[in-house]
């Protein structure tokens, strides 16, 4: 029976290095041991290493969008709409994300004065935008982006996480920290699951949409 | 065992995109929308309350013009909050007027000249989660069917993608000082019409959520361009 030998160019492999795997005639079981140890070591920190990478990132990517939002939030009101507004977005959607009516948005852009609060939650907006904009080359355009579901059923889309002050998500999805949509869903709702639906809607022979039970 | 058949608002709040005098008279008539001054026949003729149940994809002839008649329920003063679980002849409407809560009646929906609609007597305009709760609740009054409101909102999508859109265009109009009908008319020629080089009229391609925040931005330099016409 043959057995097999993994080779390295040390006698502690690391992730930088080349890892070969051999055949060969003989093989101990000390040998197995200490290799089984040094990958098991090897994984523990390069999962430590993510973590802190992770967090680093994070914690750079929140000053970043702190620093931009603080600088929007000195704006006058309705410029800052005005840029929001011209990504596509609509005005209730806008609205929605900032967690207010459209009525009062509507005010507000014509000069109105708001809340710190709100002023704060405008500029944020903008600055989280701008952030996707430049910094993740897959988003050519933000506000599509923040329209489109994550999966088809249920039609959870980025916009419906950052209404719900799921900023974190929204970011981490767009830059692909977490590419998977279902895990990026199971961190919002564990239950999304259950909200699928026996239904789905198609394009009717007329052009239009129709509901109709799933084949 | 018995449970709740369907879906109700997490806050009465979010079923409205705006109340009275918030609504902009310019804004398109829509499915959900609460009237005054309804004339109404049935249990005898009066001018009373009624909410618009006419679906959003059939409400418009030729995206412009509303069709002669849609269909409305009565809404009558109600304690709504009871509503939400087995009441299903009823949408409820949970403070529709301040402190007051109604509820549209299925069981007499009757067919309104829609010129007899005014605008400025328009009580509610519906968010989309009002819409879809409606029109779960009316499916499920006339086939006892229960769809999730996720495919209403789905289904619906480009019909309020396009309410909002016109109603952008006719308050940019307006602010510029053009005629409202002669503004409607003008969006919805742009609407429909196919551009040059392109496969898909502006309209159709709000039915694709990722093409609308492309026809918002072009929309938004068309009505200027056609300002400045």
């Amino acid at each position: 029976m043959t057995e097999h030998v993994w080779k390295t160019e040390s006698s502690r492999p690391t992730g930088g290095q080349l890892i070969t795997m051999e055949t060969a005639p003989t093989q101990t079981r000390t040998d197995l041991t200490e290799l089984r140890e040094d990958f098991a070591s090897l994984r523990d920190q390069t999962r430590l290493l993510h973590h802190d990478t992770t967090n680093g990132h994070q914690r750079v990517r929140r000053a970043d969008i702190d620093q931009r939002a603080a600088e929007h939030g000195r704006r006058p009101l309705p410029e800052v709409l005005e840029d929001i507004s011209a990504y596509g977005f609509s005005w209730r959607e806008i609205a929605r994300a900032l967690g207010v009516s459209v009525p009062a948005l509507r005010k507000w852009r014509l000069g109105e004065p708001a809340t710190p609060k709100n002023r704060t939650r405008a500029g944020r907006l903008l600055a989280v935008c701008e952030y996707l904009t430049q910094n993740v080359p897959i988003i050519d355009d933000v506000a599509s982006w923040f329209e489109l579901p994550l999966v088809p059923d249920p039609a959870v889309t980025p916009l419906d996480l950052y209404a719900d002050d799921r900023e974190d998500l929204v970011l981490d999805y767009g830059e692909q920290q977490e590419p998977d949509p279902a895990a990026v869903l199971d961190r919002y709702d564990p239950d999304w699951r259950d909200r699928r639906s026996n239904f789905e809607v198609i394009v009717a022979d007329d052009g239009l949409p129709t509901i109709q039970r799933r084949p | 065992v018995t449970k709740p058949a369907l879906e109700s608002p997490d806050d009465p709040q979010d079923l409205y995109l705006a109340r009275g005098d918030d609504i902009p008279t310019w804004r398109p008539v829509n499915t959900g929308d609460v009237f005054a001054g309804v004339p109404l026949t049935i249990g005898g003729e009066r001018a009373g309350r009624a909410m618009v149940l006419t679906h959003p994809c059939t409400m418009r002839t030729d995206g412009v013009r509303l069709v002669d008649r849609l269909l409305m329920a009565p809404v009558e003063p109600a304690d709504p909050l009871p509503m939400w679980r087995g009441h299903y002849a009823r949408m409820p409407l949970p403070e529709l007027e301040p402190g007051q809560g109604h509820a549209a009646d299925f069981d007499r929906i009757e067919p309104v000249a829609s010129e007899a609609l005014d605008p400025a007597a328009r009580l509610a305009a519906m968010q989309p989660v009002g819409i879809n709760l409606l029109l779960q609740q009316l499916v499920h009054y006339l086939t006892r069917v229960v769809i999730e409101t996720s495919q209403f909102n789905v289904a619906c999508g480009a019909g309020v993608a396009e309410v909002d859109l016109i109603e952008e265009w006719l308050e940019e109009s307006l602010d510029g000082g053009a005629d409202l009908d002669e503004a409607a008319v003008a969006c919805h020629t742009w609407l429909r019409s196919i551009p040059e080089g392109s496969q898909a009229s502006p309209q159709r391609r709000l039915n694709e959520p990722q093409q609308r925040a492309a026809v918002r931005r072009e929309a938004r330099a068309q009505v200027r361009a056609w300002l400045d016409a």
